[in-house]
C-alpha cells in the first residue's frame, strides 16, 4: 500500500483528555493509515467546539467527535455521517451518573447541592443528558449543584470523582468501562449511580465538502475492521465490537435534550 | 553541696580505680579508641546540626521556588475556572515535588479551591500562613503531628487571582542528614578498627619490655637476684630497665649487709642470753668482749668496772696481747672516751695519742688500733663501768652498729650488778648462817656463865651464909649470936643483890616495866658504876613513852653491845650516847674516843666479829640500819637508825 501523498487530517474530539486520546486511537489511526494508503495526521483540540470549528472550516478531513458535537454541528453546517461505533449489537452507548464508592446517593436527586463535573459544554453523555434530566425536573444544574466544573475529557470526569474534587459526574458508558479495566483502582473508588439512554453512539464524521473518495475509504476501512483480524484486535482495545452505518435520525432525540438545554443557556 | 562534692570526688576515684585496674594495653588501645568515637560523635553532631540548618535553608528556598512555579500555572487555570485543570496541577505537583506534603489553591477571598487531602483542609491551616496582605512570598515553619513542616504561600497574579499554599515535610532533610550520619559513623568505625589495629600493633611492641621487666620484677621478688632486664632501647622503658638493673644489683649489695647484721645480731642475742644464765661475771664479761669484738668486726674490746676514771678495775678484755692473763687489775682510765660515763654520747675517738685505761703504746702499735669508742655500763642504781670497742680501720660507726653496742653495754650492765647483787646476797647468807651457829653456842655460854655466876657467887655467898647460921646456932651467946646474925642479914642481903643483878643481866626488867628511856638511863648508870667509864647520856624528843617492843629492844640490846664493846676493847675512859627522836626516826649514837679499828680489815675478817653482825642482824630486823665507823687511833662511832611506826607509842 502506498503511504505517500497528502495526509489525511482526522480530529479526535477529546472524549478521552488529550494524552489518553493518542494512546486510544494510535493504533486506529495508523491502521487506517495502512488501509487508506496515506499518512494520517492526528489533530487534536481541548474543546468539542473547537474540533467542530475544525470541521466547519474544512480543516480536516475526518473527526471522531461526540453525538452532542454532531447535532450541534448539524445545525450550523452540512456534513457527513460515515460510521458509529457498534457495542451488543447496536450504535449505542448510555450516559453513566458517576459518584464515589462511599456516597450515599441513591439517584439524581440526592446529588442536590453537591459539587458536579461535567466533561465539555458540548457533550452529550457528559453534560447534555444530566442537565436534560434536571431541566425536565424544573432544575438547573447551576442552581441545583453547589458548583460545577468542566473537565474536557471523560475520564477526567471519572478522576475527579475518584479523587474527591467532585461529588459526581456524567460520563460516557464506552469510556467509562474501557477506564475501569485499564484501572481496576477507578472501580474501587467510583460506582455507577444511574444509566441513561441508549443514545447514538460517537459518529465518525466528514466534512460535506471532503473529498468523497476518501470518505468512501475511510468508512470503507472503518466498516471492515470486525472481519479483520487486526481490525477485530484494534476494536478490543477501544472497547467496541465494530463500526457501522449510521443515519441522522439515531441523534434526533440527542438534538432534543441540546435544543432545550441550549435554548435555556442562551436565555440565562 | 559537699555531699555533691564528695558524690563527685567519689565518681572520679571510681572511674580512676576502673582505669588504674586496666592494663597497659587496654589503654594504650582503649584511648586512640575512645579519641576516635568521640571525634566521629562531634564531627556528627556539628555536621548534624550546621548541615541541617543549610538544608533547611534549602528545603525553604526549593519550596518557594516549587510555589513560585504552581502559581505561574495555576494563575489561568484559576482565572478561567478550571478546577480540575487546577486539581491536576496541584496533585502533580505533589507526585513530582519531593517532600510535598500538600498543596491547597485559595481564590482571592481565600475560599479553597482545589487541595490534596484526602478529605478537606485541616483546620487551622489556612490561618497559618498568607501572603495576601503584601502580596509576597512568605515561609511560615509550623509543627505537626508529622515534624515540622515548611508552609509557604504564595501569591496568584500578585494576589489577585488568590494564593497557592505549599507544605514540604523535613522528611527529605532527615533522610540526607541521617544518610551522612550513617556515613560519618561508617567512616569513624572504619578508622576506630585501623586505631584499634594501629594501637594494638603500638601496645605490642611498648608492652613487650615492660611485661619482661614484670617478670624480671617477680623473679628478684620470689629471691633470684641474678634477674636482670633486658634494655630494648633508650627510651623511657630502655631507662627504667637499666634502672632496675642498677636497683637489683644495689639490693643485692644490701641483702648481704642485711644478713651480716642479721648475723651481728644473733650473735649479739647470745651474749644477752649467756649475761641472762651466767653466775661467774668475769667468765661471762670475756665472753661477751670477744662476741663483741667478733660482731661489731672490732679488733679488740675490754670491760672496766667502776664508777670514776680513777680506780676501774679492768675486767676482762679481748684482742690485747699480754693483758688476759692478771685480770682483774685497777686502773685508772683519763681518756675522752670515758665521757659517756657523764652522760656524753658515744661517738668514735682517735686512740693514736691517747692512752686510754689499759692500752700501751706496744699493744697500740701490735694490734694495730686506731680508734676506740667507749659505752656506759649502767644499772638503775647508776653507772658500773665502761665497755670499750677498738678497731683498726673504722671511718664512721654507723646509729645501727651504736645501737647494737649499747644494747651489748645495757645488757652487760645488768649482769654486772646482778652479779654484784649475787654476791652480796651470797656473803650475807653466809654470815647469817654462821650467826645461827653462833646463837646456839652463845646460849651455851650464857648458860655456863649464869651457872658459874650462881656458883661462885650465890653459892660462895649461901655457903658463907651456911657456915654462919651453923655457926649462930652454935653460938651461945645471945649477944654474939645477934651480932653474927646482923653479919648474916648483909650476907643474905648480898646473895640477893647479885642473884637479882643476873637476872637484870637476863633480861631487864626495868626494859619490861618501865621502858626504854627509864631502862637506858639505869644500864648506863649501872654501866658507869660497874666498869668506872664515864658515859655522857643525852636524850632528845623522847619523854616516858613506850615505843614498839621490838624496837625498844633492838635499841637497848644495841646500846648494851656497844657499851660493852667500849668497855672491852677501846680502852677509853670517857663514852657518849645520844639517843634522839626526830619524827618517825630514831637515832641512838654511841661514841667513844679510844683506839679504833681498821674497818676494811674488820669487814673482811672472816668468820666476821659477832658483835658487829649481831647489831646490824637486830638493826635490820626492825627495818633500820646500823653504820659503824672507825680508824685506828680515831675512836669508833656506831649509829644506829630505825624508822618508827606513826602513831606508835602515842
Amino acid at each position: 500500500m502506498q503511504r505517500t501523498g497528502k495526509a489525511v487530517r482526522i480530529a479526535v474530539a477529546p472524549v478521552l483528555s488529550i494524552k489518553a486520546n493518542v494512546l486510544t486511537y494510535q493504533r486506529l489511526l495508523a491502521y487506517l493509515e495502512k488501509r487508506l494508503g496515506r499518512p494520517v495526521e492526528m489533530i487534536q483540540r481541548r474543546t468539542y467546539a473547537e474540533v467542530n470549528d475544525l470541521l466547519r472550516t474544512g480543516s480536516v478531513d475526518v473527526a471522531f467527535i461526540c453525538g452532542g458535537a454532531y447535532v450541534a454541528a448539524r445545525m450550523q453546517f452540512p456534513l457527513e455521517l460515515l460510521a458509529a461505533p457498534v457495542r451488543g449489537g447496536k450504535p449505542e452507548y448510555y450516559s453513566y451518573l458517576v459518584v464515589s464508592s462511599e456516597s450515599h446517593a441513591t439517584g439524581l436527586e440526592d446529588l442536590k447541592g453537591k459539587a458536579f463535573a461535567f466533561s465539555d459544554p458540548l457533550s452529550n453523555s457528559g453534560r447534555l443528558v444530566p442537565a436534560y434530566l434536571l431541566l425536565k425536573r424544573g432544575e438547573r444544574p447551576e442552581t441545583f449543584f453547589s458548583r460545577v466544573i468542566y473537565t474536557y475529557s471523560h475520564d477526567n470526569s471519572v478522576r475527579a470523582v475518584a479523587d474527591g474534587l467532585v461529588d459526581a459526574a456524567a460520563v460516557d458508558s464506552l469510556v467509562y468501562e474501557r477506564a475501569v479495566v485499564t484501572d481496576p483502582e477507578l472501580a474501587t473508588r467510583t460506582r455507577v449511580l444511574a444509566r441513561y439512554g441508549p443514545y447514538g453512539s460517537p459518529p465518525v464524521v466528514a466534512p460535506s465538502g471532503a473529498d468523497p473518495s476518501l470518505k468512501d475509504a475511510v468508512r470503507h476501512a472503518l466498516l471492515g475492521m470486525s472481519s479483520d483480524p487486526e481490525g477485530q484486535g484494534i476494536l478490543a482495545g477501544l472497547g467496541v465490537d465494530g463500526f457501522t452505518e449510521v443515519t441522522p435520525a439515531l441523534y434526533d432525540e440527542i438534538e432534543e435534550m441540546y435544543r432545550l438545554v441550549f435554548s435555556l443557556d442562551r436565555g440565562a | 553541696m559537699g555531699q555533691g562534692r564528695t558524690s563527685l570526688s567519689g565518681l572520679a576515684q571510681r572511674a580512676w580505680r576502673i582505669a588504674g585496674a586496666v592494663s597497659l594495653r587496654t589503654k594504650i588501645v582503649g584511648i586512640p579508641a575512645v579519641l576516635v568515637v568521640f571525634l566521629g560523635s562531634v564531627v556528627a553532631l556539628d555536621v548534624w546540626v550546621s548541615e541541617g540548618r543549610t538544608l533547611r535553608r534549602e528545603l525553604d528556598r526549593r519550596a518557594t521556588a516549587v510555589a513560585a512555579s504552581l502559581a505561574s500555572q495555576a494563575a489561568e487555570l484559576v482565572l478561567t475556572g478550571d478546577l480540575f485543570g487546577l486539581h491536576e496541577l496541584v496533585e502533580e505537583v505533589l507526585r513530582s515535588t519531593p517532600d510535598a506534603r500538600y498543596v491547597v489553591v485559595l481564590d482571592p477571598s481565600r475560599a479553597v479551591l482545589v487541595h490534596t487531602f484526602p478529605s478537606r483542609v485541616p483546620a487551622g491551616l489556612l490561618e497559618v500562613n498568607t501572603s495576601l496582605p503584601r502580596s509576597e512570598p512568605r515561609v511560615v515553619v509550623f509543627y505537626s503531628e508529622e515534624g515540622p513542616i515548611h508552609d509557604v504561600a504564595y501569591p496568584i497574579f500578585q494576589g489577585r487571582a488568590g494564593e497557592v499554599r505549599l507544605g514540604l515535610t523535613e522528611a527529605g532533610v532527615r533522610r540526607v542528614l541521617s544518610r551522612d550520619a550513617r556515613r560519618i559513623a561508617g567512616i569513624t568505625g572504619g578508622v576506630f578498627l585501623l586505631a584499634l589495629v594501629v594501637a594494638f600493633a603500638l601496645a605490642t611492641v611498648i608492652n613487650r619490655p615492660v611485661t619482661q621487666l614484670v617478670a624480671q620484677t617477680e623473679r628478684v621478688a620470689a629471691g633470684d637476684f641474678t634477674a636482670r632486664a633486658q634494655v630494648w632501647a633508650d627510651d623511657e622503658i630502655g631507662r627504667l630497665s637499666r634502672a632496675f638493673n642498677e636497683m637489683v644489683s644495689s639490693l643485692e649489695v644490701s641483702r648481704q649487709d642485711l644478713l651480716r647484721r642479721q648475723r651481728e645480731l644473733s650473735a649479739l642475742s647470745g651474749i644477752a642470753v649467756a649475761a641472762g644464765t651466767s653466775a661467774d661475771l668475769y667468765g661471762l664479761l670475756r665472753i661477751a668482749a670477744e662476741r663483741t669484738a667478733l660482731a661489731a668486726g672490732a679488733n679488740a674490746a675490754w670491760v672496766l668496772l667502776g664508777e670514776r676514771r680513777e680506780g676501774m678495775t679492768l675486767a676482762a678484755a679481748y684482742g690485747l696481747p699480754g693483758v688476759e692473763g692478771g685480770l682483774p687489775q685497777p686502773v685508772s682510765v683519763f681518756c675522752p672516751c670515758t665521757g659517756v660515763l657523764e652522760g656524753e654520747e658515744p661517738r668514735l675517738l682517735p686512740l693514736a695519742r691517747v692512752r686510754c685505761g689499759p692500752l700501751t703504746e706496744e699493744m697500740l702499735a701490735s694490734a694495730g688500733l686506731s680508734c676506740h669508742v667507749g659505752l656506759p655500763l649502767r644499772s638503775k642504781s647508776g653507772v658500773l663501768g665502761l665497755l670499750v670497742v677498738a678497731y683498726s680501720d673504722k671511718q664512721v660507726l654507723e646509729d645501727f652498729e651504736r645501737d647494737v653496742l649499747e644494747a651489748v653495754a645495757r645488757t652487760l650492765g645488768a649482769a654486772v650488778e646482778n652479779a654484784r647483787l649475787w654476791a652480796e646476797v651470797t656473803r650475807k647468807e653466809e654470815s647469817r648462817r654462821f650467826l645461827l651457829g653462833k646463837l646456839v653456842s652463845a646460849q651455851e655460854e650464857e648458860r655456863k656463865r649464869v651457872a658459874r655466876e650462881l656458883h661462885d657467887e650465890a653459892g660462895q655467898l649461901l655457903t658463907t651464909l651456911l657456915l654462919g647460921l651453923e655457926g649462930v646456932a652454935a653460938e651461945a651467946d645471945l649477944g654474939r649470936a645477934r651480932a653474927r646474925a646482923r653479919e648474916l642479914i648483909s650476907v643474905a642481903r648480898q646473895t640477893l643483890d647479885a642473884v637479882r643483878n643476873l637476872a637484870w643481866q637476863l633480861r631487864p626488867a626495868a626494859l619490861d616495866d618501865l621502858g626504854l628511856v627509864p631502862a637506858v638511863r639505869q644500864y648506863v648508870a649501872s654501866f658507869s658504876q660497874g666498869t668506872g667509864i664515864a658515859v655522857d647520856l643525852e636524850i632528845l624528843g623522847l619523854e616516858e613513852e613506850r615505843l614498839e617492843r621490838e624496837v625498844e629492844i633492838v635499841v637497848y640490846r644495841v646500846l648494851q653491845e656497844a657499851l660493852t664493846n667500849v668497855a672491852r676493847h677501846s680502852g677509853s675512859a670517857r663514852a657518849s650516847v645520844l639517843l634522839e627522836r626526830t619524827g618517825q626516826r630514831l637515832v641512838l649514837v654511841v661514841e667513844d674516843d679510844g683506839k679504833g679499828f681498821d674497818q676494811e680489815a674488820l669487814v673482811r675478817r672472816s668468820p666476821p666479829p659477832l658483835g658487829l653482825f649481831g647489831m646490824q642482824e637486830r638493826a635490820e630486823a626492825v627495818g633500820g640500819r646500823l653504820a659503824i665507823e672507825s680508824a685506828p687511833g680515831a675512836g669508833t662511832t656506831v649509829q644506829l637508825e630505825v624508822p618508827l611506826p606513826s602513831g606508835v607509842g602515842a
